[in-house]
């Protein structure tokens, strides 16, 4: 402490020490409150629901609902939130397949962001199976919420919103000129 | 030249060890303050870049105060023996 840079020194090295418990304290609270997600889902329209001609797999195209208020999510830990909808189902082999039809990046700015509502919503990403075992499959849907956090682990949530029964045969035939 | 900005250098350097003793208990009380304000002001908040700058903004502010060698970490300057010539 005799000189200047010894003084320099021990402040710069202590406001880290300051700077960790800070961030203890930060995730402490964080983990303790955080708030259960909640989401509505209906499932709109099915669309297209047939063999893809390029990939020779089941697909399904559809259109959905989802109502979801993320603003008490958002806490002082949390970055972005990174939210997407996935579709479980069994396969006949008694596998379980999760598929992601939708996502979004939440960013913590953007407050208009924060509370999800979306109708006849297009999926981003289509529900395929190679094993081309889709028909009059029941599909279980999840909203599922990961948190980036600005200390600590990457959280996720994820809670049940609801499911559907996919149509007995498939509704039109795709050639490759169509789709 | 280089002599004179020794010796300007050695002002704002050197403190004695009441100084010391005061410097370090000093820091350590402004910071450990402004953390506890920061973690009640971003908690209440709820915003982490608010109390991230209030803990930097303090770090600062005990540079300000404790780095520099100010008159008061200068007070007790210990006093050192008189030469003894050895021609007797």
């Amino acid at each position: 402490m005799h000189s200047l840079k010894n003084r320099f020194s021990a402040i710069c090295f202590f406001t880290l020490i300051c700077m960790a418990c800070l961030s203890l304290f930060n995730w402490g609270t964080a983990v303790i409150q955080r708030k259960p997600i909640d989401a509505d889902f209906s499932l709109n329209k099915m669309s297209k629901f047939g063999v893809h001609p390029y990939l020779n797999e089941d697909f399904a195209q559809f259109k959905f609902n989802l109502q979801s208020d993320l603003t008490g999510v958002f806490d002082w830990n949390t970055y972005d939130l990174f939210a997407f909808l996935t579709v479980e189902y069994e396969s006949n082999d008694g596998r379980k397949t999760e598929v992601t039809v939708w996502d979004d990046i939440i960013l913590r700015k953007n407050t208009k962001q924060h509370k999800i509502d979306y109708k006849n919503m297009q999926v981003e990403y289509l529900l395929s199976d190679k094993n081309k075992e889709l028909r009059g499959k029941t599909v279980q849907v999840y909203f599922n919420v990961d948190h980036m956090p600005v200390v600590g682990f990457t959280q996720k949530q994820r809670v049940h919103v609801g499911n559907f029964t996919l149509p007995e045969e498939y509704l039109a035939s795709y050639s490759a000129k169509r789709y | 030249m280089e002599e004179f900005l020794q010796t300007q250098y050695r002002k704002i350097d050197e403190i004695d060890f009441e100084g010391q003793k005061k410097v370090d208990f000093l820091f350590r009380t402004i910071l450990i303050t402004a953390t506890v304000i920061a973690a009640i002001i971003g908690y209440v908040l709820q915003d982490m870049t608010i109390a991230t700058y209030i803990v930097l903004g303090a770090a600062g502010i005990a540079f300000l105060v404790t780095g520099f060698a100010w008159s008061p970490y200068k007070s007790h300057q210990l006093k050192f023996l008189d030469p003894i010539s050895d021609d007797k």
